[in-house]
């Protein structure tokens, strides 16, 4: 494990999809981590869905693309083509509607039983400064996050508060799950496929190492 | 027997390839129409005898027996093309931009309307699709739809619709049919050729950089997939804070929406009733998809049980696609009885016979008797039921109490939904949207409890599931004993019912 986290000038390429009901406030959140990037960027094209945020985490360069689907929730059969090839998730409800959290639920199932272990998931429970009417209560959202093995945040797009943590947890735990790959890809036969990380680049993988053991 | 290609009304679309530079079909011939559907019979379909329905097509019986293949896919596409061409015309400057179909609370504006009945058909034609395909038994078959799917999703290509096309390609990707390895094994090379031009183009890659490129240059008449421009306009609503700026975004991006179909005339298009007919027949529900998501996976999974359960990943046309002699696989148990339905599986003559020898009815209790019956309109019958669960998955509750539910049964089917608070029960809108139950009561009993009471017990065939309920009036009593009874089977299943 300890091998590209060394060496390697490895640029991580992450795919996160933005999942959850309508008017949860999704975009909010994304546009508030990726806020100075967006107005001067996207003015000419109109084409404002897709964001890009480039961070840095201990030596390891992170370049998030983050896929909202925020206005497309109704058409359904979308959904797997938005979270294709992801490393992460983020599944925001809404803490004073409980359907919202349900909803978050349903796409937990569904995830894992399409990528299973691959994507890393974040709950978040959005519009804490709306805590008066919150309908989803901590212990249950942070319980069932547990049990599935998601990390769990309480954020408020509107004020600005815990978003940034999001963001960096998911990176951290993408970057881990990309090392635990990397490592198992070179522990097994070098035929086997990458699985979630369709666009990480492998800088070190060139040489055609075949049956090259643990970690070198 | 050639299923795959040779027999089907293909040519043209053959012929010239989906991706060629976009056409202006305003000079276009008149297209040649047929008023009955394909003569083509082939063994294994239930021909549903289309042309002596007349305007019918009312019934979910006669529509569950109608193969998709009996029509051309130029007639399908064209058909398609009319009926989703009428919602874009209607849509108004504004239904858009005023983001009402984005609020929970505007649902049942009209404007919102206007703009969901798009969202709509784009699910409704995504699950006919699938539902089509998985209701042919055996690979070869599935194949053979498939494939007649795939040249539809390209012929609405060619005539510009992509809003129908996407819709329909969309659906072959979803994971009940992505997993379908032996269909997939038997798809012709030119099939494979068609999926893979399609995909190029309805590629999510840089913010569908090419899809929306090759959209945008499409010329006229064109329907568009308008999915990506509701994010734009959702993300311009919240990057702005300046209200002026946000109005000026918001209707910049409208504005480059409705310009895309506003010009749009498929006047060209014959109208073809009975296909219209069947096109708009299927009853579908949103409240309802999780349910038939589920379904769908169970039934694919069903008809083609996955290798080893652990790689049951969906990594759609990306593995190595294995050919493999349905007796060289491993066996496997059905999911209900325990019972081996590999043998079931290894011989398709076996299956062509049986028809619904896959026992779909009963693919687990949560589960719905077809895929399609889900896609309905309206229930037969809705209220308010006092119930009390006696067992449920082969257990008895320990202390069963009364709950009111909201229930709503049609045709063999009952549903319950939870109230949102134990407190307010007492209207629709006090319960949840999306039933937390479907029941299949195919070969259920009924019984009345007490003559006095109000009272009927359900119970399953196998006694996994004991449900009482209690109804306020007698008058609607009456009306669930009537559904319920229509649900169970008829009378023969009534015992011990007086009234």
């Amino acid at each position: 494990m300890a091998a590209s986290a060394v060496a390697s000038p490895r640029v991580h390429d992450f795919k996160v999809v933005l999942l959850g009901e309508g008017c949860v406030g999704k975009t909010s959140l994304v546009l508030r981590y990726v806020e100075n990037k967006f107005n001067e960027k996207h003015e000419s094209t109109l084409q404002a869905s897709f964001l890009t945020k480039k961070l840095t985490i201990g030596n390891r360069r992170v370049n998030l693309s983050i896929w909202d689907t925020a206005g497309q929730e109704r058409f359904h059969a979308l959904g797997p083509i938005y979270y294709r090839d992801s490393n992460g998730a983020i599944l925001t409800y809404d803490i004073t509607d409980d359907d919202s959290f349900q909803k978050v639920k349903n796409w937990v199932k569904e995830l894992k039983k399409m990528l299973g272990t691959d994507i890393m998931l974040t709950i978040i429970g959005n519009k804490t400064d709306l805590e008066k009417q919150r309908n989803v209560s901590v212990e249950t959202a942070e319980q069932y996050a547990e049990s599935v093995g998601a990390t769990h945040f309480q954020t408020s797009a509107k004020l600005n508060r815990g978003v940034e943590e999001v963001f960096l947890d998911l990176s951290r735990r993408m970057i881990e799950q990309a090392d635990k790959q990397d490592a198992e890809k070179r522990a097994l036969s070098p035929s086997s496929r990458s699985t979630a990380a369709g666009n990480v680049v492998l800088l070190e993988e060139t040489p055609a190492a075949p049956i090259k053991s643990g970690c070198c | 027997m050639s299923v795959s290609g040779a027999t089907s009304p293909r040519k043209k679309a053959a012929s010239c390839l989906a991706l060629s530079p976009p056409k202006s079909y305003s000079t276009m011939p008149k297209q040649r129409h047929h008023r009955s559907p394909s003569k083509r019979k082939r063994l294994f379909h239930i021909e549903g005898d289309v042309a002596s329905e007349g305007s019918g097509l009312e019934s979910l019986e006669t529509v569950e027996d109608i193969c998709v293949t009996q029509w051309k896919v130029d007639d399908l596409a064209s058909q398609l093309t009319l009926i989703s061409g009428a919602l874009f015309r209607d849509l108004l400057p504004l239904d858009l931009a005023s983001l009402n179909w984005y609020n929970p609370k505007m649902r049942i504006s009209p404007d919102s309307q206007r703009v969901n009945a798009i969202t709509s058909r784009f699910n409704y034609d995504g699950q006919w699709t699938i539902s089509e395909i998985l209701k042919q038994e055996t690979p070869r078959q599935r194949a053979y739809v498939l494939s007649h799917f795939l040249r539809l999703a390209e012929r609405l290509f060619q005539l510009n619709n992509f809003h129908s096309s996407y819709a329909v390609f969309s659906a072959l990707l979803s994971s009940p049919i992505s997993r379908l390895e032996q269909t997939e094994s038997h798809l012709t090379k030119r099939d494979r050729e068609i999926r893979d031009q399609l995909s190029a183009v309805f590629c999510s890659d840089n913010n569908w950089k090419s899809f929306r490129e090759y959209q945008e240059k499409a010329g006229y008449p064109r329907l568009p997939h308008i999915g990506f421009y509701k994010t734009d306009l959702i993300h311009a609503y919240h990057a702005c804070t300046n209200v002026n700026e946000r109005h000026r975004r918001l209707k910049a991006i409208e504005t480059r929406v409705f310009e895309l179909y506003s010009r749009s005339n498929y006047g060209f298009l014959e109208d073809i009733p009975v296909i219209q007919t069947y096109l708009k027949s299927f009853r579908y529900m949103e409240e309802l998809q999780k349910f038939v998501d589920d379904s769908n996976t169970k039934i694919s999974k069903l008809l083609e049980p996955d290798p080893t359960e652990s790689s049951s990943k969906a990594t759609p046309h990306e593995q190595p696609k294995i050919t493999v002699s349905s007796k060289a696989r491993p066996s496997k148990t059905n999911l209900i009885d325990d019972s081996n339905i590999e043998e079931l599986l290894a011989d398709d003559a076996f299956l062509l016979t049986s028809g619904q020898s896959l026992n779909r009815k009963n693919i687990g209790n949560l589960s719905l008797p077809s895929n399609m019956a889900v896609l309905q309109r309206h229930y037969d019958w809705q209220g308010i039921l006092e119930r009390k669960n006696v067992v449920k998955n082969g257990r008895f509750s320990f202390v069963p109490r009364w709950k009111p539910v909201w229930a709503a049964v049609w045709s063999s089917n009952f549903f319950v939904f939870k109230p949102k608070s134990p407190f307010r029960t007492s209207e629709r809108s006090h319960f949840d949207g999306t039933p937390c139950a479907v029941y299949t009561l195919t070969e259920w009993k009924m019984e009345a409890v007490g003559d006095d009471r109000l009272e009927l017990r359900l119970s399953s065939p196998d006694h996994a599931f004991i449900m009482k309920l209690k109804a306020h009036t007698v008058t609607e009593f009456r009306e669930w004993i009537k559904y319920l009874k229509a649900a169970v089977g008829g009378s023969s299943n009534l015992i011990k019912f007086d009234m």
